[in-house]
């Protein structure tokens, strides 16, 4: 087990592309950290960094508190497990996973009974003795992860392992790397551009951008608390609406609404009103809605006239709930590129007993904490 | 009206594979014709002997010393080969897994080999030859060859390393793995097909060669098989028949390598490494 950190590290390819930019980053011994982004945000070339298989433009990388960025691949002592597997094809499956302790030269005896004990955790005993060719995905993955436990390294470096499973097995392989990861206790950095993944199996997950850390926290903090619209849009299924806005005194006191223009007026609720506090009135910000937050109203029946309204454009039924997408006069934000021509479009999440018609008006409330506010500038959130 | 133009086609294709097939194999029917006939037969237009002498053969191995041709056509050709394939795929492995500055030029510099024909290096060869001390010595032949063979060798092992998941590699390097037995011990494996047509090729060319032989080789004892057969060819009188039957000996091994490799030519061997 190791305690990895990342000093300012960056990453210039020699075309000049900036991978990753001045990026820092503690992981502590024995914790699962994903690394989450879009493709091309240097999660990956990050993890290449941490295996010596990148060279480091700047900044350091310490193992244990000693900079390795001078130290080859094969010293570092960290196993890896490819998108792709990267079995050796013309190798049985316990040549495979034998192949690292065969080359520090560890005795016949002890190579078999270790291969034999990790085949045994991956339920992988009755394939040993065939080549990676004839084997299942989720086999030959397990076939990866076994060449990667068995050397019992300093830490596991997961990039993208179940990209390239279906969806049935990608949730049993999560599952069975979570609980991997309990029994061994060996620090993991596992990259995947799946928010789901990176929700599910991270202790902590870090958010990259375009070469940047975003954001890094728990699974929680990420979706409760988000640092910015970028990491507000990019974690949570269906994302945050994200729309334009005008922050308004209420009509009582200490009430504060949220105008947003032709659309309509919001009141903020009061579980979220500490969101505003300090908030000048006529501030231009952009409003953050979680799809569990946007509740849909009959408009005959809506607490006020002036709410915001919306047309159904069309639901998706994802049992045990509906996402009713929704179109009206709002200005919505894109957060990966905020320069982006402005979206009229939102979503909402509904339990699957409520039904609605396309083209059906609905009058739109915020409930619940599922408020955030973003800087419309900087697009940090402001608290 | 497709299935038809398709069936048209196919014929076309397999007229046109017979055709080429009898062309190349109707010169070597006729050499092996000729192997069997008697000497005042070779001028015969016919293309079977009337009598078959397949003591022409014996005679050929015994009387023109084919022994010791052919144990110095299999030195020559297998030293060659077996160091022409291995500093190939020692350098293919750089090129294409060690990047370093000025590799590109260095591997377009090292191409260039492929367009010089030996022939027109003749004369400075002998020279350096002479001066390097391996004239009219057989390794010394070997080292010619090698250097001829080592850019089309690195060329073919760098196209198919190319196609080879870098990620094989890597997987190695962080297994442990030093450079040479992730060359040796992964990618050869992987990189079979190629390593066989690679020897195959070198083979060929380095067990037929003629003109680099004969140049760089004085004494008769160092001639190698092409070189040897080339004596029979006398001022007043040329025994064909037991030139062709030289040539046939000569051919075996480059047709007994040809069927061995052929059966372990297994295309498609990284099959399982990655997500299929």
């Amino acid at each position: 087990m190791a305690e990895i950190s990342f000093r300012d590290v960056t990453k210039v390819y020699g075309d000049g592309t900036e991978a990753v930019t001045s990026l820092s980053l503690d992981i502590a011994e024995g914790e699962f950290v994903v690394l989450v982004g879009p493709s091309g945000c240097g999660k990956s070339t990050l993890l290449r960094m941490l295996a010596g298989l990148e060279a480091i433009t700047a900044g350091e990388i310490l193992v244990d508190g000693e900079v390795v960025n001078q130290v080859h691949p094969r010293n570092r002592d960290v196993a890896m497990v490819f998108q792709n597997y990267a079995l050796y094809p013309h190798m049985t499956v316990f040549a495979n996973i034998a192949f690292p302790l065969r080359q520090a030269k560890m005795a016949g005896a002890e190579v078999t009974r270790r291969v034999t004990e990790v085949a045994e955790t991956l339920e992988l005993t009755e394939h040993l003795k065939r080549r990676p060719a004839s084997l299942s995905g989720g086999q030959r993955q397990r076939v990866a992860i076994g060449r990667a436990i068995v050397r019992q390294p300093k830490a596991f470096l997961l990039d993208e392992p179940l990209s390239n499973l279906d969806a049935k097995l990608r949730v049993q392989m999560r599952g069975e790397l979570a609980q991997l990861h309990a029994e061994l206790g060996v620090t993991t950095v596992f990259v995947t551009h799946d928010q789901t993944e990176a929700m599910t199996l991270g202790q902590r997950v870090a958010v990259l951008n375009d070469g940047e850390l975003r954001q890094v926290g728990t699974p929680q903090e990420l979706y409760h608390r988000p640092a910015d619209l970028f990491v507000a849009g990019f974690i949570g299924s269906p994302a945050m609406n994200l729309l334009r806005a005008e922050v308004r005194s209420g009509e009582g006191a200490g009430d504060v609404m949220l105008d947003f223009g032709a659309a309509g007026v919001m009141a903020v609720p009061e579980t979220a009103a500490e969101l505003c506090a300090g908030v000048p009135a006529a501030t231009e910000l952009v409003a953050g809605i979680r799809p569990e937050s946007l509740l849909l109203c009959d408009p005959a029946a809506a607490s006020s006239e002036s709410l915001p309204r919306a047309r159904v454009r069309f639901t998706e039924l994802v049992e045990p709930e509906t996402y009713v997408h929704l179109a009206g006069d709002f200005s919505g934000v894109d957060p990966g590129d905020p320069d982006a021509p402005p979206r009229d479009t939102l979503v909402a999440r509904v339990r699957s007993d409520r039904t609605f018609a396309a083209g059906e008006e609905v009058a739109l409330e915020i409930g619940g904490t599922g408020l955030h506010l973003f800087d419309l500038e900087t697009g940090r959130t402001m608290r | 009206m497709f299935e038809l133009r398709a069936t048209w086609a196919k014929a076309g294709l397999s007229i046109l594979a017979v055709v080429v097939a009898v062309t190349v194999v109707l010169p070597v029917a006729w050499v092996g014709a000729l192997s069997l006939k008697t000497g005042r037969e070779v001028y015969n237009q016919k293309f079977l002997p009337d009598e078959w002498v397949p003591g022409n053969y014996i005679t050929a191995w015994q009387e023109f010393g084919l022994g010791g041709y052919f144990v110095n056509s299999v030195f020559v050709t297998v030293v060659s080969v077996v160091l022409t394939i291995l500093v190939s795929l020692l350098a293919a492995h750089a090129f294409t897994w060690l990047r370093f500055p000025g590799s590109d030029v260095v591997f377009t510099l090292l191409l260039l080999g492929i367009m010089i024909p030996p022939a027109a290096l003749v004369l400075p060869l002998l020279i350096e030859a002479r001066h390097l001390g391996f004239y009219n010595d057989l390794f010394g032949l070997s080292l010619v060859y090698v250097a001829f063979g080592l850019p089309i060798s690195i060329l073919i092992f760098r196209g198919f390393f190319a196609g080879i998941p870098g990620e094989l590699v890597e997987s190695a390097r962080l297994d442990g793995a030093r450079e040479w037995k992730i060359l040796f011990r992964v990618i050869v494996p992987v990189a079979r097909p190629a390593v066989v047509t690679v020897t195959i090729l070198l083979f060929l060319a380095n067990w037929n060669d003629f003109i680099l032989a004969l140049v760089l080789m004085r004494d008769a004892d160092t001639y190698t098989l092409p070189v040897g057969i080339s004596q029979f060819i006398g001022q007043y009188a040329t025994p064909h028949e037991l030139i062709a039957a030289a040539s046939i000996i000569g051919s075996v091994p480059v047709f007994i390598l040809y069927l061995v490799l052929e059966r372990k030519f297994q295309q498609g061997v990284t099959a399982g490494a990655l997500k299929g």
